[in-house]
């Protein structure tokens, strides 16, 4: 054991509370990724602190990525009285971050219903502030569990020739252009009745953790159910009727989303 | 931000662009912690009046910050024209990236680490050609291992890697509170000679800890107090910060916070 395998091991625990709760209590899951003599070292630490330390680490965590990715609801908040915020103040919150593992998508599952139903306002509580409400919460909830995909901190690998989807997309159909709706808060301005319109979206987190949004017209869809990782983009494009060069290019920028492997 | 007079600032927060352009008189240099938004409206007009200190996330320092990191950080060294890059002495992610915190998050002090931040940060520094300084994070959970003291890890470290101390004192006054410590001793012990720039900050209490933590508020008189006393002490010190980064900072903390500061130290600027 020296000092990075040992906070290797101390962030493990940190941000998963069942290998946490697992360690402590004298157990190694093979998965883990804590060895013997770390295990002993986080034993003998101060566990009062280290419960503490994974609470505060949770909270804010969670708190940054609720502020950053329920953005348009926040902006709204004097006007509607609903604030995505108030959701991380309560017990239910609490238990969830006592349980949680950062990062992971179950957990963004667990917070994002929090916060959602914060701002629905719960079960017969008030209507809707805007006719767009309800889809602006399905986009942000959408962006924010998109987020909660795996991490990567050092340079992407060489891309594959035969393109994969990422598991980790998520496709979105809304009856307002909530992209539009934001653009319009953001400046402002009355929302545009343009902006009641059937639009489907694609979200996908690069491995930096950067979400991106893109329109998914039908071809784009077609495209991305085709790559399934067995077929290079040669090999694709007559059976998409599309040109080589305009879909390498599609593909190129689908890889810098995240949204293929 | 040249010569030898104190610079005195904060940092820059968005959704504060119009009270930070207005506090322009208290105001020598802003901290960025998050590269612009392509739409933010006051960006460009924050680069024209004030010195722009690079304070992101550049890489962990335990590993080395190479291919797009690098490129990134010399990218915002460029757009912010900063005199000095600045990074935590941190360790938010494992080694293989799989478990992250994305909060501040300290080492553990060991001999080991120590060799790794002393070559990576020295290696960031040279690679970017502008000093680098490097802020540690408070210390609240002590593992029970052999490990150096603080001041010493520090000392070694800011002698070997050839970087900047960037002292936050509010940081190093919860480090020896959750030490038991007296927070001036704590603080006397540390290498105050290689201290540069100095952060001030508020402490609020925080509900999962028990225990205060940096907070969006006005710092306290205690840590202005210290803040002097490293000032006295700091011959190279060249820029004093009101750290507050924070959607919730609101502008009459930012001003009440920035002039607090000026108080005590506008004689030196």
């Amino acid at each position: 054991m020296n000092g990075r395998s040992l906070h290797d091991a101390l962030l493990r625990v940190l941000t998963d509370a069942p290998l946490r709760r697992a360690v402590l209590e004298g157990s190694l899951p093979a998965e883990g990724g804590v060895g013997p003599a770390e295990a002993d070292a986080l034993r003998r630490s101060d566990r009062d602190r280290l419960e503490r330390m994974a609470r505060f680490l949770a909270r804010h965590f969670y708190r940054e990525r609720v502020v950053r990715l329920f953005a348009g609801t926040r902006a709204l908040a004097a006007r509607t009285g609903r604030d995505p915020l108030s959701a991380i103040e309560g017990p239910a919150f609490r238990a969830a971050i006592a349980g949680a593992r950062l990062g992971s998508p179950e957990s963004a599952d667990a917070v994002a219903g929090l916060v959602e139903a914060a701002l629905r306002g719960g079960e017969g509580g008030p209507t809707a502030p805007f006719p767009f409400w309800s889809d602006l919460l399905r986009y942000e909830g959408e962006f924010f569990r998109a987020e909660a995909v795996p991490r990567s901190w050092r340079a992407a690998p060489e891309p594959s020739h035969r393109p994969r989807r990422s598991p980790w997309i998520r496709i979105l159909d809304l009856d307002w252009d909530v992209p539009a709706v934001l653009h319009a808060l953001r400046q402002h301005a009355e929302v545009p009745s343009s902006a009641r319109a059937p639009t489907r979206l694609l979200f996908a987190a690069s491995p930096s953790g950067k979400v991106h949004v893109a329109r998914c017209p039908d071809p784009l869809l077609r495209l991305l159910e085709a790559l399934d990782g067995t077929r290079t983009v040669e090999e694709l494009a007559p059976t998409l009727g599309a040109e080589r060069t305009a879909l390498e290019t599609t593909v190129a920028r689908l890889r810098e989303m995240g949204a293929v492997l | 931000m040249g010569g030898a007079k104190l610079s005195i600032g904060a940092f820059y927060n968005p959704h504060l662009g119009e009270a930070t352009l207005a506090a322009e008189g208290l105001l020598d240099h802003l901290a960025m912690a998050d590269p612009p938004r392509a739409d933010d409206p006051w960006f460009p007009r924050m680069r024209e009046r004030f010195a722009l200190l690079l304070h992101d996330f550049l890489g962990q320092l335990s590993e080395p910050v190479e291919g797009s990191a690098l490129e990134r950080a010399r990218s915002l060294l460029a757009l912010y024209r900063s005199p000095w890059a600045a990074e935590h002495l941190q360790r938010v992610h494992t080694s293989d990236g799989a478990r992250f915190v994305d909060y501040v998050f300290p080492p553990l002090y060991t001999e080991d680490l120590l060799g790794d931040y002393v070559r990576n940060a020295r290696a960031l520094r040279e690679a970017l050609g502008v000093p680098l300084a490097v802020e540690p994070i408070p210390t609240y959970l002590r593992l029970p291992v052999e490990q150096l003291e603080e001041a010493d890890f520090l000392r070694r470290f800011y002698a070997e890697s050839g970087c900047d101390f960037l002292l936050d004192v509010a940081h190093e006054w919860l480090s020896a509170r959750f030490a038991g410590r007296s927070p001036r001793a704590f603080l006397e012990a540390l290498p105050l000679e290689a201290v540069t720039e100095i952060h001030v900050a508020g402490t609020v209490p925080d509900p999962e800890l028990g225990e205060p933590w940096i907070g969006a508020e006005v710092p306290g008189e205690e840590i202005l107090d210290l803040a002097e006393l490293v000032a006295d002490r700091a011959p190279r010190l060249r820029a004093v910060t009101f750290d507050a980064f924070s959607t919730s900072l609101r502008a009459e903390t930012l001003v009440e916070g920035v002039r607090r500061i000026r108080e005590r130290f506008g004689s030196r600027a």
